[in-house]
């Protein structure tokens, strides 16, 4: 067991003290090559028939992992040495190669040089450690030179590559003896393969010849930006006040405008324009320079349209930059709770500020995203072209790429990552990574909603799988003798849900009791008892976080057998749960509660409509429609309770999609019906969740997963006050029973769709609910606003929830079922479980919006609809518009020039029958055309004749339009009231 | 931070079941009855044993002490983790005495006492194993009886993975961490140390390990204590056959 070497002792300076550490070196680390003797044949993982094998250095790793992970990349041996220099430098590319390394199905060879007895060395006086780990490769790769033994004449063993792009390096290595070659070099050689020199990152990073053209090029460019700030000198400007520091997030109407939250400051600081933004791009943290207060400048006030940042021109090379600007229209967009839109008056000047220096790039490693913008001169076939590359997310620049497929890609959705950006070029510029597929196809653009939104939809490993039981599966006898699990079979259980649900997670019961009480019983699926601490399914099922519902697919947490088998509470089958029974008496008081793992038998499956018949039928006097009544009964009673603490009853505008079951082509598209069976059974799983999050609390106090929804800030509610008091209403936002009092208020006598609208706009007010350990926060803080409950967590949906498993775990200790999970355990823990929970709970909501958006552009292809709308925003030169049937939002724009002006890159709208104003006579700029008084909340031509105001209603027509830009969008156009069909208004 | 590499490495180049470099030095200091030099990695240890010799007038608790001082040299940095490695040399004192006082057999202590001094200079994790080892040999070299053959160990379980012998820092970390004294013919645990919260399993596991490196380092301690005496009696020999020439 002891296997001693003689060891070196290696010192690192710490920041005072001098750090000895032991560094053991060894003789029993293989080579990994079949072609080495001494190398065990197990451990061979590198190929015998390859060509050649590869080394990488840190720099190649760092930037090209894109190249390196093409499948046509194989026998790379990777150095230790590596390994610790990129962990140092840039923890998501280890992880990566960390993932590549361990594939498989992949060659890649890790080798611990550092600790190898013939390829250690140590750091020569006067030698910088990045020559000293340059060298340790330079000698690793001899040594391996030196392994490769032929067996007999005739073989020919592999050649080893050193893949360096520092040219010193290079000529050093040739001087040993070794072959080292450039990547650009590599790619090229390998002829067979052409995507590969896509693949290789841009940058500065360029071959000689290249670079040294490129940088007589630069020479001649003008500098757009200014240079960034070095960190030292951010850190001492930032601690003299002179900087602030904090993330920028762009406006999702204007990729060159957005807001820097500092605390420094207090509020948000504006960054208005591409110079000012200075290269910083959506989820960069950046320190920031204010500017003098007589350059302060307002949020624009108006819609974006083409051109409205005019980008200076490079030279004639860049001329196809200027139509970038184009593509960047703001189009229809979903509803988005979380959005705070920059409301502002044009009067109100904000602090505005520039970028001086980044302090840490957010740069997608995933990648962006999007389709090449249309080249206007067709490049030789095979040659390497420029092109520019358009991200769908329009939050991010346009980005430069280099591509020998650009004819193949042109109508292509692919993927890019941004490598550099350097100070002399409008873009940043990135390269290739993979195609997706074919512009428009809905399978492809759910694609790339899943990777903008960062869902893994990868298949399940064989690892996750092993874990599933086998199918069929029933309950073993083992599990009815287990004396913690409660036989219930003989409960009229059943179960509600929505049409065609598969996943069926709770189930319900009530009975009489002989004493006159009621029993009421809530069972979720014992999803737990199948997903083990510590299981590849479970570090899957946390990863993932959620199921995710897209209109036509559903990605999921679990492996199919266990979502829609084995965990699904069906009809007419025995099934594991978890327990929540209470007695109430008929007033619905709680008189107790108990948790229980249990067997039981769902009688019936129902839908939500079904239940609801059910209900409804008085004739129907069976068991289950019995006991449908009397929770239904209860549940108003527990409603009406939380509506009297101030529960919010809020509105989201969800629409459902009728899918053609073959083509998957939405049919129709509608409001999402809610019956009182939906709030029946909504209601039972809040009394269950909060009964939860009571006794978990109790038993942990410092570690119960709870979910807590915090008290909006008053300043979230001012668009909605502003709103309101242009309307004639008023909204009391001080406490959630206050709001809901005054929502319930605000009615329109000839609009009946006007409080639901405002409920709407209300909901966009609001915070969003986040999971969070009891130890993280005061007990006052664990409020649940929207639902005016003071303890909250998520218990109910164990399927297609990680929250809900968490919290089953922690229940089961509570009860002394099983110990405490681990993760649970201490606050680091619990608090990086939360925020993954929280992120992903996010990123699935909104590709759940987003595939909503996708869908209803698909519905719209072949149609043009008259549709029933309401003003939800004034601007100076259009109106943002709601199409409550649809769940649409977008703008209208009022002039036609404008609109002439989008159409080239995107939506167009004009509202006809409007005298152009030629009237403006030019000496107006276009904007001052329509008057906006921000008081009233009214847009006024400037004729007077026609005025618009916020929550008026208005009926548009909605069409697709295909632009070159490859973008479609929906296109709204006001028409009159008159041509709205009689079934199309609301209300 | 990843403790042990997919390559089964770990910081130091060590796998996961491999101990420290081991030296010992045995009597090396004069003056005393007993002495060894223990350096496990860089932890290095010196201890002395005076005794057994007649006990003092007065009553006293204890008639063996085992007391472990820290050295000012032993560690670098400020005055806290001295204080920190203080009030652990403290413990483990009193860990040791205890355990002593059953390893030595009761009639060698009759009226008579053994004093065990133990000298940290230099600490790099693994601390209460080296002072334990260099007290037992210099007991054995001191020619004071065992009840049984015994050799203490340190384990952690990081990241999952179970580790024999932390260096400093590894055993910095906030992992459940196991050190046992094991009686290797009996097969019993005389003290049990552990640190941080674990489960029962995780304490399983350290202990299987522990037991394992202890095993190992009983060797290797027999080994030494071997070649010492026979190095004492090759050197002390020619005196020998000289009295008896001289008889």
């Amino acid at each position: 067991m002891l296997h001693k070497k003689a060891f070196i002792k290696k010192t690192r300076k710490g920041k005072i003290q001098q750090i000895v550490r032991e560094h053991y070196l060894r003789d029993d680390i293989y080579s990994g090559t079949p072609w080495d003797p001494e190398c065990d044949a197990g451990a061979a993982k590198l190929s015998k028939d390859a060509k050649h094998y590869l080394v990488a250095d840190t720099n190649v790793v760092l930037s090209q992992m894109d190249f390196l992970e093409h499948a046509a990349v194989e026998d790379v041996i990777i150095m230790s040495v590596v390994l610790d220099e990129v962990r140092h430098r840039n923890q998501s590319v280890y992880q990566r190669l960390r993932s590549l390394c361990a594939s498989p199905t992949r060659r890649f060879y890790v080798f611990a040089n550092e600790h190898h007895r013939d390829t250690y060395i140590k750091q020569e006086p006067g030698e910088s450690v990045n020559d000293r780990n340059d060298r340790a490769i330079r000698v690793a790769t001899k040594w391996y030179m030196s392994r490769l033994e032929p067996a007999s004449q005739a073989d020919q063993v592999p050649e080893i590559i050193l893949l360096t792009n520092d040219a010193e390096n290079r000529s050093r290595a040739q001087s040993e003896g070794l072959t080292a070659i450039s990547i650009q070099a590599y790619a090229k050689s390998r002829t067979e393969c052409p995507e590969l020199m896509d693949l290789v990152a841009a940058g500065n990073l360029e071959d000689e010849a290249e670079t040294a053209a490129s940088r007589a090029k630069h020479a001649k460019r003008a500098r757009i930006y200014e240079d960034h700030r070095g960190m030292a000198d951010i850190t001492a400007g930032l601690k003299a006040g002179k900087y602030h520091q904090g993330t920028l997030r762009v406006s999702r109407y204007n990729p060159f405008e957005g807001w820097v939250g500092s605390e420094s400051v207090g509020e948000d600081i504006l960054i208005s324009g591409r110079v000012a933004m200075n290269r910083a791009i959506e989820g960069d943290a950046v320190a920031i320079e204010l500017l003098p207060e007589a350059e302060w400048r307002a949020a624009s006030a108006t819609l974006p349209k083409a051109g409205a940042d005019g980008a200076p021109a490079e030279d004639a090379e860049g001329a196809e930059d200027m139509q970038e600007d184009g593509g960047h229209i703001m189009e229809v967009v979903p509803m988005d709770i979380s959005e705070q839109p920059p409301e502002l008056t044009a009067a109100s000047k904000r602090p505005t500020g520039k970028v001086v220096g980044i302090i840490r790039r957010n740069w997608r490693t995933r990648g962006y995203c999007g389709s090449l913008q249309p080249q206007q001169r067709a490049s030789a076939r095979g040659s390497t072209a420029s092109v520019l590359f358009c991200p769908v997310e329009r939050r991010f620049p346009m980005i430069r790429l280099q591509t020998r497929q650009a004819e193949a890609l042109a109508d292509k959705r692919i993927v890019v990552v941004i490598d550099s950006w350097e100070a002399d070029s409008h873009y940043p510029a990135g390269h290739y990574v993979r195609t997706l597929g074919t512009i428009g196809d809905r399978d492809t653009e759910t694609e790339v909603l899943l990777i903008e939104h960062d869902i893994n939809t990868s298949p399940f490993t064989p690892a996750v799988h092993a874990c599933v039981p086998q199918l069929p599966w029933s309950v073993t006898p083992a599990d009815l003798d287990d004396p913690n699990r409660q036989d219930l079979r003989h409960l009229p259980i059943c179960s509600v849900d929505p049409p065609g649900c598969k996943d069926i997670d709770d189930a319900l019961h009530v009975v009489e009791l002989p004493n006159g009480n009621l029993e009421l019983g809530v069972h979720i699926a014992d999803v737990t008892h199948f997903l083990k601490p510590a299981t590849a399914i479970d570090d899957e099922a946390a990863s993932r976080a959620t199921t995710t519902y897209l209109v036509q697919r559903r990605i999921d947490m679990l492996p199919k057998p266990l979502t829609e088998d084995i965990c699904s509470l069906r009809a007419d089958v025995e099934r594991l749960a978890f327990s929540v029974v209470w007695e109430m008496t008929q007033s619905a008081d709680v008189v107790s509660v108990r948790f229980t793992k249990s067997v039981i038998k769902s009688r019936a499956a129902l839908t939500y409509a079904e239940a609801q018949s059910r209900i409804d039928d008085e004739r129907l006097h069976d068991e289950i429609s019995n006991s449908l009544r009397t929770m239904n009964r209860v549940a108003r009673i527990l409603r009406k309770r939380r509506a009297d603490a101030g529960a919010l009853s809020l509105a989201s505008p969800e629409v459902k999609f009728e899918i053609d079951t073959e083509t998957h082509d939405p049919l129709d598209v509608g409001i999402y019906q809610i019956r009182e069976a939906n709030q029946m059974v909504e209601e039972m799983m809040l009394l269950a969740n909060v009964t939860v999050a009571e006794h978990t609390l109790r038993a942990f106090p410092a570690c119960a997963l709870l979910r807590r929804h915090p008290v909006p800030a008053p300043r979230q509610f001012d668009p909605l006050l502003r709103a309101a008091a242009a309307a004639g209403f008023s909204l009391d936002c001080s406490t959630s029973k206050m709001l809901a009092e005054s929502l319930d208020k605000a009615v329109r006598a000839d609009d009946a769709y006007f409080n639901k609208l405002v409920r709407i706009m209300a909901t966009r007010c609001m915070t969003q609910a986040v999971y969070f350990g009891s130890g993280e926060c005061d007990p006052p803080e664990y409020h649940h606003y929207g639902l005016a409950a003071p303890l909250y967590t998520h218990f109910t949906s164990p399927i297609r929830r990680y929250a809900d498993v968490v919290v089953h775990r922690v229940l089961a200790a509570s009860l002394g079922l099983a110990p405490l999970p681990e993760t649970a355990r201490d606050r680091d823990g619990v608090r990086s479980l939360t925020d993954n929970l929280n992120t992903r709970h996010h990123n699935a909501q909104m590709a759940g919006r987003a595939s909503v958006e996708l869908h209803t552009l698909i519905f719209f292809k072949d149609r043009v609809v008259v549709a029933d709308a309401r003003i939800t925003k004034v601007r100076s030169n259009g109106l943002i518009i709601f199409v409550p049937k649809y769940g649409i939002e977008g703008p209208v724009y009022f002039t036609p020039k404008d609109a002439a002006a989008s159409a080239k890159g995107g939506a167009r709208a004009a509202i006809p029958k409007q005298p152009v104003s030629a009237a403006a006579a030019g000496s107006a700029p276009p904007e001052s055309e329509y008057i906006l008084d921000e008081e009233k909340q009214t847009v006024t031509s400037p004729d007077g004749k026609v005025c618009y105001t916020i929550f008026d209603k208005a009926a548009v027509r909605i069409a697709v339009e295909e632009t070159h830009g490859q973008r479609r969008h929906l296109v709204l156009t006001l028409v009159d009231r008159n041509e709205l069909p009689e079934s199309e208004q609301m209300g | 931070m990843e403790f042990v590499s997919p390559e089964g490495l770990r910081l130091d180049g060590r796998r996961p079941k491999e101990l420290r470099k081991l030296r010992i030095k045995l009597g090396s200091l004069d003056g005393t009855d007993g002495s060894a030099f223990v350096q496990l990695g860089n932890t290095k240890v010196l201890a002395a044993v005076f005794g057994p010799r007649g006990a003092p007038t007065g009553a006293r608790s204890s008639a063996i002490s085992c007391v472990i001082a820290v050295s000012a040299i032993s560690v670098q940095g400020d005055r806290r983790s001295k204080e920190r490695l203080g009030r652990q040399a403290t413990e483990f004192s009193r860990a040791l005495t205890n355990a002593m006082e059953q390893l030595v057999p009761a009639d060698i202590l009759k009226n008579a006492c053994i004093d065990v001094h133990v000298q940290v200079l230099q600490a790099d994790g693994g601390l209460f194993a080296a002072c334990a080892n260099a007290a037992l040999l210099a007991l054995a070299n001191a020619g004071v009886p065992l009840r049984d053959i015994c050799a203490a160990c340190h384990t952690g379980l990081l990241e999952s993975t179970a580790l024999v012998d932390l260096s400093a820092q590894e055993s910095m970390q906030q992992a459940p961490q196991a050190a046992i004294l094991y009686e290797c013919r009996t097969q019993s645990i005389a003290i049990m140390q552990t640190d941080n919260k674990m489960s029962t399993t995780a304490l399983e596991e350290l202990l299987e390990l522990a037991t394992e490196g202890c095993i190992a380092l009983v060797t290797a301690m027999r080994q030494a204590l071997i070649s010492s005496t026979v190095q004492q009696l090759s050197t002390s020999a020619p005196h020998a056959s000289a009295a008896q020439r001289r008889d």
